[in-house]
């Protein structure tokens, strides 16, 4: 523990500072406590401690029958609950051998996307919040409840949603359901230009996050990354278009890659991808 | 030439010989078992050599097999290659006595948090790791949960009514 | 020009029992403090998982939490009026939680939103504490999983109501000292 760190060439410390960025903190939101040492602001060495949300997952899952594990996978990423949910009811397809209509896919999709759409929705409103700008937080989460009625014409809930079942849904989605996905897809495009003319050229905004936390392609490949934050590392890979689950070769659509992995690519992540496919998506039904 | 399960169950052959055994495909995934004293060699094969290029390592975890004596934890290893997308899973088989494996990180970052998780759930001791600490767990926790004797309910609680829960 | 328009669905709220004359008001000192309190609580949103995501569309602007006087956040303990727990509390936060709650000062509140806080919730397991009055004395319970926003803004108003209510001596009698002591808080 006690390695001697070296303090960056033209420093005017003397030495670094211990911060505990404790379990319970603003920025962290849920619990992840980070002992960092620190040179100015610079952070030079963290030693992280995770597990304080520790709720036993997989072996509460080793005692449930497989219909009764979906609502656990909820609650696995609970910012986009529907996508946990898919991703399960795949995988014991996959295992029973069962062949899908395309119209469960293509439901599924439309599910999935508006989870993945309202992950980033949070994801990016609260970089705004923790960078102090609050109101684009405000904007954003307006058309999270819109989402939100969305999934409770689907299912009833609105959070932790338990959407589908093996081997399709539970019930058809409703006139309402529909009439209720125009409506989004109507307004999110022109609320997300919006959000986007707020932060992406904000020069407050760009001097926060620009070169803050950047990884390159080689260390987040090193790291196990996926998903948007290897994509704003620079490397351009996509489950959705590498290996095609539910239907997604019927479908096209842009992924955005970033190039130096530092918060301004990954705020970049997602939302701006998505809206096109929607369309498709609609026509495709 | 495109990369196929066929060619790297060769290639793998060609290079260790019948040390790797037990070669499956469920689901069309490749999967095979070496003897733990390899590990590290093998996924070294697997990351070095031009054409196989497994790079990415997806997955790390334990199975514990209470009725195989002798073996009854498995290391199960999920490796990635990004560019030409192909899955491999790699079995390690230990014994409960004493679960020594060499540790992976070293190759790959990731492995890092992977191992403690394994240890912590397990108590598989990968031989070689940095900071083999518990991860998730209270770190004053002296049994690894999820081995199968564990059970899942807190123990200690008092006030649950057994005829409700079916007991 | 456009018709005045009037506002008549106003809904004003009794005021506190008291002698009321020519531009004075006698009540008891409770009362007032109470009144006071209760509609400018600061909450410290204590959020570990999903229901921490229904308290941000809580206080969004759909269900705006900050017009019940709950405008300021605080996130230090040494500043809030009320905790507010969300979310699934593991045996590894459980001494954080108490080192929180010890943290805050007099008059202090807490409520406990969703089904994990109040019991553990669908995580019967080894590592989840079963309910958060296992470390620390809670006022309202919220259940539901997560609980709809409308849940949370009444388990707010009951402490509202509570808090109104809460006479002067409260933190200093025998039965709130002997709560304390009963988990171990001197």
């Amino acid at each position: 523990m006690s390695e001697h760190i070296l303090l960056p060439e033209g420093s005017i410390e003397k030495q670094t500072t211990t911060l505990n960025l404790g379990p319970t903190h603003p920025a962290t939101h849920g619990v992840f406590q980070n002992i960092l040492e620190l040179d100015g602001e610079r952070i030079l060495k963290s030693t992280s401690t995770v597990g304080y949300i520790h709720r036993a997952f997989e072996k509460l899952a080793e005692r449930r029958p497989l219909y009764q594990i979906t609502p656990l996978t909820d609650r696995l990423n609970y910012c986009s609950s529907p996508i946990n949910n898919m991703g399960w009811h795949i995988t014991c397809e996959k295992l029973l051998g069962i062949q899908l209509p395309k119209r469960v896919d293509y439901l599924r999709i439309i599910i999935m996307e508006l989870s993945r759409i309202s992950d980033h929705l949070i994801c990016n409103s609260i970089v705004g919040v923790d960078s102090g700008a609050f109101s684009g937080f405000l904007y954003l989460m307006q058309f999270r409840e819109l989402i939100y009625e969305i999934y409770e014409e689907v299912c009833g809930s609105r959070l932790t949603t338990n959407i589908g079942r093996i081997g399709g849904f539970e019930r058809n989605f409703t006139e309402t359901a529909f009439a209720k996905l125009d409506q989004f897809l109507a307004t999110y495009p022109a609320q997300l230009k919006e959000f986007e003319s707020m932060f992406n050229r904000n020069r407050i905004f760009m001097e926060r996050t620009i070169g803050c936390g950047p990884i390159s392609a080689e260390k987040a490949l090193n790291y196990g990354f996926t998903g948007p934050n290897l994509r704003a590392a620079g490397v351009d890979y996509d489950v959705r278009v590498h290996t095609p689950y539910s239907s997604y070769e019927d479908f096209e659509f842009t992924i955005p890659v970033g190039s130096t992995g530092d918060c301004y690519d990954r705020f970049f992540g997602a939302p701006t991808g998505n809206v096109a496919e929607y369309q498709y998506h609609r026509t495709g039904l | 030439m495109p990369l196929t399960n066929e060619l790297i169950q060769q290639k793998l052959i060609d290079q260790f010989g019948d040390q790797i055994t037990e070669w499956t495909q469920p689901y069309g995934m490749l999967t095979f078992t070496a003897p733990k004293e390899l590990n590290l060699k093998v996924l070294q094969f697997l990351y070095d050599d031009p054409e196989l290029r497994f790079q990415f390592l997806t997955d790390l975890q334990a199975v514990h097999f209470p009725d195989r004596k002798g073996e009854e934890l498995m290391v199960v290893y999920h490796l990635h290659n990004l560019t030409d997308n192909i899955r491999i899973r790699l079995k390690i088989y230990t014994d409960i006595a004493t679960p020594d494996v060499y540790s992976a990180t070293a190759l790959y970052k990731s492995a890092n948090f992977m191992e403690r998780e394994t240890y912590d759930f397990f108590g598989v001791n990968f031989v070689g790791h940095p900071n083999l600490i518990r991860i998730l767990n209270v770190d004053e926790m002296d049994y690894f949960p999820l081995r199968k004797e564990f059970p899942l309910e807190d123990q200690s609680r008092t006030d649950k009514d057994d005829d409700m829960f079916g007991r | 020009m456009r018709p005045v328009q009037y506002n008549n669905k106003l809904k004003t709220v009794e005021p506190p029992a008291g002698v009321m004359g020519d531009g004075y008001m006698a009540t008891s000192l409770e009362k007032v403090v109470g009144l006071a309190r209760k509609n400018s609580i600061w909450p410290l949103p204590f959020a570990t998982s999903c229901c921490g995501i229904e308290f941000m569309a809580t206080a969004a602007s759909h269900y705006d939490l900050a017009r019940f006087g709950a405008e300021r956040m605080s996130f230090s303990p040494r500043q809030c009026d009320l905790l507010m727990v969300m979310g699934t509390i593991s045996k590894k936060m459980g001494p954080v939680l108490r080192q929180v709650y010890l943290q805050m000062a007099e008059p202090r509140w807490v409520l406990s939103v969703g089904a994990c806080a109040c019991s553990g919730g669908i995580f019967d397991t080894y590592s989840v504490l079963q309910g958060i009055d296992q470390v620390i004395p809670v006022d309202v319970y919220v259940p539901g999983c997560p609980p709809r926003p409308e849940a949370i803004l009444d388990g707010f108003l009951k402490i509202q109501e509570l808090v109104g209510q809460e006479s002067l001596r409260r933190r200093k009698s025998e039965k709130y000292k002997d709560l304390l002591e009963s988990y171990g808080i001197q």
